[in-house]
């Protein structure tokens, strides 16, 4: 089944800005995500990627534009698509004192999961990210790639129709790596809408359609992965074409 | 509103089991409290016992072998209000023996009568009668008694309070003074039979007997109708009859250092919140449907348990553990229905203020730090160390502000006063006022901060 054209979020003309003295975050920002796309979003430190995520999950209201999920507008009826999207917060976001598996009891129970169903998705997620073994044990005794793991489960165990990923791999090992990108991978392929912001730019190439790179809080540029790779000054690579962008915004 | 209700439980669920995993907090939420409230009484209590002097060792030197210093030693035995003692190791001590075990803090006093006490207590009251009798005033007939001074030396160990000082020596006072009355009595008695012979000749050929028998001593001191004093004095206490038994060390210390243990809540409960702000487990939730407003109430619920788990143990410390220990046993009042409201209204007063904090605070240092420190000055201006009405006058101002003085101060009406729920709803309600305020100060703060 062919999503590819079908718009699952879509942002026009947005504007944010914390302070009139600071200057906006977001400046006029507008883009689009189709369903089942695995959409990146690259950006240096401070270019306006998290806060561009917050308007989108709707903990920040934008100060001008229109933002619509899956056809819900996120400034007056955002409630009826809230319990759709998933995210994946940058910081490991899990009660710690608890185990990985009341973790998910609780983020699956306020998603609407309840009873067998809840537990045999907490199956399913558990031996999806390899976490089986250690899922009642407290995730205060987890190491840093397991953290992220379970992290990455609460984002997705109530299996929304769009994900949205905020570094995920900061700090992980390799095969913590590989594990959540094979888990990221199968459900992109299974349908899910994935939004994924990150710093390491192969990653990005090798998880993403399609890419925006966003600095000072501006586009500067958005298509196709293969497409942003082949052109100018890119010379074949990603990393390249994000330095010569970024470089030249902060030149200005 | 099932919805909600369902998320709200999911999310109190979760809080429930934070709390319990925190064995550290639940220490300092349950542990510390019952051993402040055990502490704090004991030491109160023996605090209490000190003014009350019956605990107070007395020594008593008595050199005098007359029957006057043995009235007054035994009317000091007879008045009860101290824990005499006349030998030490079986002998009388030499008076700078005696001064040395004063010094020592062996006696908290002790009372010297020099061997001239009886001999001189006589020629001075025999010499004011003649004077008195003689038309002289009371100043010159003073001077004329200036060599015949009977003198009682007292020596009080320094580290006693002023106010057991002043017992000593009025109960020392009122001795000598009964002494004195009845000396002065047997001189008038004396002087009836003396003129009674002068004047009458029918009286003059009386034997010494005769005389006595027909004008006896009347030893009125010791009349079963002579208490001492002429005019009684009605005394009557605010709280019915259970007036006269309180307060106790338990009466105030239990539901002070419960209220301290509620407001103390604030300290867990606002590192709670922070860490779970900056975690970013906060902007989970709110992610998830789930309010602000039912991250708050979730909160609420849990500690409202807390709380009220904090007022059970306490008043089973007062009533069943201190009572082990020879301290009185907490007296609860009559009425358990405003005692309630009193301390839930408390702790929703104290769950607020922790709410607050946690949302206005940045760090869990912060937090650990200024609401310590502002649940210790409310507490001491809002009199769960000291009782407010011995504090300066501006510090008596400021507890009205305290909201520890308030859920205190509703307290100890219903557990002092027999009040009810009427007498206690001005406090009840600043309480609520206070928990409201909170609540929408945080609500407010984080729609103006979060945008």
């Amino acid at each position: 089944m062919d999503h590819s054209f079908e718009k699952i979020v879509s942002i026009d003309g947005v504007t944010k800005a914390y302070s009139r003295k600071a200057g906006p975050v977001l400046n006029d920002v507008s883009l689009f995500i189709n369903k089942a796309e695995f959409f990146g979003i690259l950006g240096p430190n401070g270019a306006g990627k998290t806060t561009l995520i917050s308007i989108l999950v709707g903990i920040l209201k934008p100060d001008s534009g229109n933002v619509t999920v899956m056809g819900a507008n996120v400034k007056k009826d955002f409630a009826l698509v809230k319990s759709k999207i998933g995210v994946v917060t940058q910081e490991v976001a899990l009660y710690e004192d608890l185990t990985a598996r009341e973790n998910f009891e609780i983020f699956g129970r306020l998603y609407g999961l309840s009873g067998r169903r809840l537990q045999k998705r907490i199956g399913e997620c558990l031996e999806m990210t390899g976490l089986i073994h250690k899922a009642d044990s407290r995730v205060s005794t987890y190491s840093g790639g397991m953290k992220r793991l379970a992290n990455l489960v609460v984002g997705f165990l109530h299996d929304p129709e769009l994900l949205i990923v905020d570094e995920p791999t900061v700090g992980v090992d390799v095969h913590s790596r590989h594990r959540i990108y094979e888990a990221l991978i199968g459900m992109n392929r299974g349908g899910m809408s994935i939004i994924y912001t990150s710093h390491y730019m192969e990653e990005a190439e090798r998880l993403c359609s399609r890419i925006a790179i966003i600095d000072r809080g501006n586009i500067l540029a958005c298509s196709p992965t293969s497409e942003l790779i082949g052109r100018e000054g890119a010379n074949g690579s990603l990393e390249k074409l994000f330095l010569q962008l970024t470089r030249e915004g902060n030149d200005d | 509103m099932i919805d909600r209700l369902m998320r709200l439980s999911v999310v109190i669920r979760k809080d429930w089991l934070m709390l319990i995993r925190d064995k550290a907090g639940l220490a300092v939420l349950f542990v510390m409290p019952a051993v402040l409230v055990f502490v704090v009484s004991l030491v109160h209590d023996a605090a209490w016992h000190v003014t009350q002097t019956t605990s107070i060792s007395m020594l008593i030197i008595n050199e005098d072998s007359g029957v006057l210093s043995g009235e007054i030693v035994k009317k000091l035995h007879e008045l009860g209000a101290f824990n005499i003692n006349t030998l030490v190791n079986g002998s009388q001590p030499l008076p700078s023996q005696a001064r040395a075990l004063v010094r020592d803090g062996k006696f908290k006093v002790c009372v010297i009568i020099p061997s001239d006490f009886s001999r001189m207590f006589e020629q001075r009251s025999d010499h004011l009668y003649q004077n008195i009798m003689k038309g002289m005033s009371r100043a010159q007939s003073e001077e004329s008694a200036s060599g015949i001074e009977p003198k009682v030396e007292v020596i009080l160990d320094p580290t006693v309070p002023m106010a057991f000082t002043e017992n000593v020596l009025n109960a020392l006072s009122r001795c000598i003074l009964m002494t004195e009355t009845q000396v002065l009595w047997d001189r008038i008695s004396h002087e009836i039979r003396s003129q009674a012979r002068r004047r009458w000749w029918r009286f003059g050929r009386e034997s010494d007997k005769e005389l006595s028998d027909r004008f006896p001593s009347i030893d009125f001191i010791r009349h079963e109708k002579y208490d001492g004093l002429l005019v009684g004095v009605a005394t009557e206490y605010g709280g019915g009859q259970r007036g006269r038994e309180i307060p106790t060390s338990t009466q105030h210390n239990v539901p002070a250092w419960t209220m301290f243990a509620m407001f103390f809540i604030a300290v867990p409960l606002s590192g709670h919140l922070i860490a779970e702000r900056r975690s970013g487990t906060l902007t989970r939730l709110l992610i998830a449907p789930v309010g602000y407003g039912t991250f708050l109430m979730a909160k609420m619920a849990v500690y409202l348990v807390v709380c009220m788990g904090q007022f059970g143990l306490m008043m089973l410390m007062g009533l069943y553990v201190l009572p082990l220990f020879g301290m009185p046993s907490l007296e609860i009042g009559v009425n358990h229905a405003a005692l309630l409201l009193v301390f839930s209204a408390s702790a929703l007063a104290a769950i607020g203020f922790g709410l607050l904090l946690g949302t206005v605070l940045q760090s869990q240092q912060q937090a650990s730090t200024f609401g310590a420190v502002a649940v210790i000055i409310a507490a001491a201006a809002g009199g769960i160390m000291v009782p407010v009405f011995v504090m300066p006058v501006f510090l008596q101002k400021l507890s009205l502000l305290s909201p520890l003085a308030w859920g205190l101060n509703g307290a100890l009406d219903v557990f002092i006063r027999d009040a009810g729920i009427g007498n206690v709803f001005p406090d009840i309600a600043r309480l609520l006022a206070f928990f409201v305020v909170t609540i929408l100060s945080s609500i407010v703060y984080r729609m103006f901060t979060v945008r």
